[in-house]
C-alpha cells in the first residue's frame, strides 16, 4: 500500500480506504525534557516512601569515563499545583528508594517498580530507572566504550551523520561526527557488525541521549538491542515480521510497512515526547508485549485512534503515522492512556502464542528469500575490543 | 512538638568550582584533594536541625557543572524549593556563569525558589579574582542570599545550609507523610510558596 499524500489538506489512502489527515490542536511539545505525568496519586495513605538513608557519592552512583549528555532544553511547566510539585518530589524519592533496595535482575519482576512506573517517572530519574530495568550496569565494561570509539569508521558512518541531522533537527549538539550520537551508533555497529543499519537506530539512541549521559545511554542502547530490538535489526528480519504483524492484526487496517517502521523506531517521531517515554518506561519493563498491549488499547479506543495514528507528520521526512498532538476529545491523557494500556487484559502468554505461530509461518515464507546481498554476515557477531 | 521539614535543592555551577565538595563536606564532613567530575547527577540527603524542635531535610541534587550537561539541569532543578548557585571565589569567570544560572533558575524554575550564591574556596583568598562586595552587590541586586565557603576548611559550609533552611517556609509542612507516620494524603496540603516568599521577602533579612 502506499501513503498517497497530495498538498496541504491532505488525505492518505490505506489499502482502498482514504483517511482525512487531522491537524490537531494542541501545543507542540518539542524538545521538552520528560515530564512525569501528573497523575494524581492513588496510593491513599498506605505507601510509604522510603526515605532512609540514601546516601550515595557521584562515584558510586554513576560510571566515570567518557561521558556527553544533552537533553531537552526547556524548563518544567511552573504552573503545577504545590500539591503536583510535592507529588513528584516524592516519586523522585521513591525511586532513589527502590534502587538500592531491589536488584535490577529483579526489577522487572517487582510489584512496586511497576507501581512506580504506572505513576510516572520523574525526568531526572528516568534514565536511572531504564539502567536498572535493562541491568545495563552489569553489561557496562569499565574502559570498552571509549576503545570502541576508535575503532575505524563503520561504512554507514556517514549514513549515521545524515541521519543525525534529519532525525533531530532541534538538537544541533547531536548532528556532528564527533557528537554523542554518531559516535554511540559508531561504537555499537562496530562492536556488533551483523546489525543492519538503518535510521531507527538513531532515533533511538537519540533519544536515549536526550536523557542520559553518553556512556550510560551506550549501554542503555546495548541492553534494549540485546533484549528487545536486535533482531528487528538483524539481517534476516523475521523477527519484525512477526511483530508487525501482529501490531497490524490489533490495529486490523492499518499498513504493515508503516508498523514495521513504528517498531524499529520504537515510536520515536510518531509519539509525543512525554508519550513516548511513558512506552518505554513500560516497554523496558514489560517487553514487546507493553507494544502490543498500547495497541489492543488502540484498537479499543476506536476509529478516533486509529485516525490520530494515521496523521503523518507533514513536515518532517519518512510521513510516519503518529500519535504526537492527538485532539483532546479522542484520547483521555497520555497518562490515562497508559494507564488503560497497562491495564488491558490481554495475556502475554496470547501473545507469545500467536507470536510462535506467527514465527513459524513467516519462516516458511522468508527464509526462501536469501537477505538481500548481506548473505556472508556470521550472526550474532559481537566483537569487543581487548582489554 | 517536634517537626520536620524537606525541601529539595539543587545545586548548579560552573564545572569544578567545588558544588560535590560542598556537598560531601556538608553531608559528611569529608573532603577529598582529588574528586572526579559528576556525569549527570548525584542525589543525596541531609538533615538540618533549626532549633530543638524543628527539623529541615534536605534532599540535594548535586548536578555536573560540565557544559555538555548543561542541557540536563532542568530536569533536576524542577520543583526544587532552593538552588544553591556555586562559584570560584579565583575565577572570575565563574561567577559570570554563576550570573547566567541565576538568570536561567528566575526564568525557568518555580517563581518562589530561594536562591544562594555560594563563592566557595574561601581558603584561597590568596588567589582571590572576585571580591565580597561585587559578588554582595549583585546578590543584593537580585535577590539572593549570599555567602563564601570553603568546603575544603570547612568554613561557613553548615552556615549556608542553615540559613537556607531558615528561609524556607516552614509554616505547614511539604511534606508531612515522610514526617509523621500516615498523615491523611487527602489533608496534606502542598505549601503555598508563593505567598510563603513574599512574607520573607519584607521580613528578615538574608542572615549568612
Amino acid at each position: 500500500m502506499s501513503l498517497a499524500i497530495s498538498g496541504e489538506n491532505e488525505t492518505v489512502q490505506v489499502q482502498d480506504m482514504d483517511f482525512e489527515l487531522v491537524k490537531p490542536s494542541l501545543p507542540p511539545v518539542t524538545g521538552r525534557a520528560s515530564q512525569d505525568s501528573t497523575l494524581t496519586s492513588r496510593e491513599g495513605d498506605s505507601a510509604k516512601p522510603d526515605v532512609s538513608p540514601i546516601l550515595c557519592d557521584g562515584a558510586s552512583m554513576y560510571s566515570s569515563a567518557p561521558r556527553s549528555p544533552l537533553a531537552p532544553t526547556h524548563a518544567a511547566a511552573s504552573t503545577e499545583s504545590a500539591e503536583s510539585i510535592d507529588a513528584h518530589r516524592q516519586r523522585e524519592l521513591k525511586w532513589m528508594a527502590v534502587f538500592p533496595t531491589v536488584p535490577p535482575s529483579q526489577a522487572r519482576k517487582n510489584k512496586k517498580v511497576r507501581k512506580l512506573l504506572q505513576d510516572g517517572v520523574p525526568s531526572s530519574v528516568r534514565y536511572l530507572v531504564w539502567c536498572h530495568l535493562t541491568d545495563s550496569k552489569t553489561r557496562a565494561l569499565p574502559g570498552v566504550y571509549a576503545k570502541l570509539g576508535k575503532r575505524p569508521h563503520v561504512p554507514v558512518f556517514a549514513e549515521i551523520e545524515k541521519d543525525a541531522e534529519q532525525s533531530f533537527p532541534e538538537q544541533p549538539q547531536l548532528h556532528t561526527a564527533q557528537g554523542p550520537l554518531v559516535s554511540l551508533l559508531q561504537a555499537y555497529l562496530s562492536m556488533v557488525p551483523d546489525i543492519q543499519y538503518n535510521s531507527g537506530l538513531t532515533f533511538i539512541a537519540g533519544h536515549l541521549l536526550l536523557l542520559a549521559p553518553e556512556e550510560d545511554a551506550f549501554w542503555i542502547f546495548a541492553s534494549m538491542m540485546d533484549a528487545h530490538l536486535r533482531s528487528y535489526f538483524a539481517t534476516n528480519t523475521v523477527q519484525i515480521e512477526i511483530d508487525a504483524s501482529l501490531f497490524s492484526k490489533a490495529l486490523e487496517a492499518i499498513d504493515p510497512v508503516l508498523t514495521k517502521k513504528l517498531f524499529s523506531t520504537l515510536f520515536v517521531g510518531s509519539l509525543s515526547v512525554d508519550l513516548l517515554h511513558r512506552v518505554w518506561d513500560l516497554f523496558l519493563y514489560d517487553g514487546e508485549s507493553a507494544l502490543t498491549r498500547l495497541e489492543a488499547l488502540s484498537r479499543w479506543t476506536g476509529r478516533c485512534c486509529r485516525r490520530i495514528i494515521l496523521v503523518p507528520r507533514g513536515s518532517r521526512r519518512g510521513q510516519l503515522p503518529h500519535l504526537a498532538h492527538p485532539p483532546p476529545a479522542c484520547l483521555p491523557s497520555a497518562t490515562e492512556l497508559l494507564v488503560l494500556a497497562a491495564n488491558v487484559k490481554l495475556k502475554d502468554d496470547d501473545i507469545r502464542k500467536q507470536r510462535i505461530k506467527m514465527e513459524q509461518q513467516l519462516k516458511r515464507t522468508t527464509q526462501v528469500r536469501p537477505p538481500n546481498g548481506m548473505s556472508n554476515v556470521h550472526a550474532a557477531a559481537i566483537s569487543l575490543p581487548r582489554t | 512538638m517536634s517537626k520536620q521539614f524537606q525541601f529539595k535543592l539543587v545545586l548548579l555551577g560552573e564545572s569544578a568550582v567545588g558544588k560535590s565538595s560542598l556537598v560531601l563536606r556538608f553531608v559528611k564532613d569529608q573532603f577529598d584533594d582529588y574528586r572526579e567530575s559528576t556525569i549527570g547527577a548525584a542525589f543525596l540527603t541531609q538533615t538540618v536541625t533549626l532549633d530543638g524542635q524543628t527539623t529541615v531535610k534536605f534532599e540535594i541534587w548535586d548536578t555536573a557543572g560540565q557544559e555538555r550537561y548543561k542541557s540536563l539541569a532542568p530536569m533536576y532543578y524542577r520543583n526544587a524549593h532552593c538552588a544553591v548557585v556555586v562559584y570560584d571565589i579565583t575565577q572570575a569567570s565563574s561567577l559570570e556563569k554563576a550570573r547566567n544560572w541565576i538568570r536561567e533558575l528566575q526564568r525557568q524554575a518555580d517563581p518562589s525558589i530561594v536562591i544562594a550564591l555560594c563563592g566557595n574556596k574561601a581558603d584561597l583568598a590568596a588567589r582571590r579574582q572576585v571580591t565580597q562586595e561585587e559578588a554582595q552587590k549583585y546578590a543584593e541586586e537580585e535577590g539572593l542570599m549570599w555567602s563564601e565557603t570553603s568546603a575544603k576548611t570547612g568554613e561557613g559550609v553548615a552556615d549556608i545550609f542553615t540559613a537556607i533552611a531558615k528561609k524556607l517556609p516552614l509554616t505547614a509542612p511539604p511534606s508531612s507523610r515522610t514526617g509523621g507516620r500516615g498523615g491523611p494524603s487527602g489533608a496534606r496540603q502542598g505549601v503555598d510558596l508563593n505567598r510563603q516568599a513574599a512574607s520573607q521577602n519584607g521580613g528578615e533579612a538574608c542572615n549568612c
